[in-house]
């Protein structure tokens, strides 16, 4: 039975992974530049807690929390057959713009995943992207680009 | 982040170029030139990251248009940020269709004062082959018909 029941996990996870199309983008802005965005309430130099960086995220994500989203970016999308979904990663941690200014940023990274073709979701995908920066843009938050940032220093690889 | 840069920089001039003078007499530029107005796409793909890049042609000798990035297997892909472009258009006087004074939000994509000079191969109002005098690589313009959907247009 319980072979059984790995065999039909196992069928559906490859029937998932022949199906479904992920495609992945960095946030970036119209101009066609990466972005950095600066996290609400984070200050450089502390580790942001796990509710200011789920606020940060929920703002992101929001749009795509509903079930009817797709609608607008697949336009042959069936809500009860099709599925998609959309995450968004942010890795954070402080950051300096060449000016000097030191503060406690994201860079968002956005994945869509779907059953749509591949070019329907790449399509739907620049179309996301465009209204995670608008959104963005428009609760306040401050958005850099990453050629305005400075360069990490490397890691001393000297021996200790 | 240079590295990105710097691999994008030559994917992108790979895009639109040419090598030594090949390609053998091209089409005259009085052909092609009440041919270009309107709108082309173009693909390519360079060492594993796909091209594809919308051109609109104007008679001024202006133009506009967008390059999409991306990179991938079945299943799953990269897409990087899709950048804008300005530029302007002429023939030089060996009749090879100039791009220059190209502009775009990332500087880093093209170098300062790039140009590129393309040889006009064969032209129809819905299809130019051309070859880049630089690099000596052959590219492909396609017409947009009203009815091409989508802003992209490759499939993996």
């Amino acid at each position: 039975m319980r072979k059984l029941q790995f065999l039909v996990v196992l069928l559906g996870l490859c029937a998932l992974s022949s199906c479904y199309h992920t495609s992945v983008a960095p946030l970036s802005d119209p101009q066609g530049q990466i972005v950095s965005i600066e996290i609400p309430g984070a200050r450089h130099g502390k580790n942001p807690s796990e509710r200011t960086v789920g606020k940060f995220i929920k703002t992101l994500s929001s749009r795509y929390e509903n079930r009817a989203w797709p609608l607008k970016y697949f336009p042959e999308f069936d809500l009860s057959s099709n599925g998609a979904l959309v995450s968004i990663l942010a890795p954070y941690g402080d950051l300096e713009t060449t000016s000097g200014r030191k503060f406690c940023g994201a860079l968002p990274i956005v994945m869509l995943r779907s059953d749509q073709s591949a070019e329907s979701t790449e399509n739907a995908l620049r179309e996301i992207v465009a209204d995670v920066y608008r959104d963005a843009r428009k609760s306040g938050m401050r958005v850099v680009p990453v050629d305005q940032l400075k360069e990490q220093p490397k890691p001393d690889s000297s021996p200790s | 982040m240079k590295l990105l840069l710097l691999f994008l920089s030559s994917l992108a001039m790979a895009l639109t170029s040419c090598s030594v003078s090949p390609g053998g007499p091209g089409v005259d530029a009085e052909v092609v030139r009440p041919l270009l107005p309107g709108t082309w796409t173009s693909k390519k793909s360079v060492r594993g990251a796909d091209f594809y890049m919308e051109k609109t042609f104007y008679p001024d000798g202006t133009a506009k248009g967008f390059i999409d990035i991306r990179s991938g297997e079945p299943g799953v892909s990269l897409l990087l940020p899709r950048t804008p472009f300005r530029s302007r258009w002429k023939f030089d006087d060996q009749g090879n269709l100039v791009t220059y004074q190209v502009e775009t939000g990332n500087q880093q994509l093209f170098e300062k004062d790039w140009k590129c000079h393309d040889r006009i191969l064969r032209a129809s109002p819905k299809r130019i082959d051309f070859i880049d005098q630089e690099t000596g690589e052959r590219g492909t313009f396609l017409r947009k018909s009203d009815s091409q959907p989508g802003p992209t247009a490759w499939s993996l």
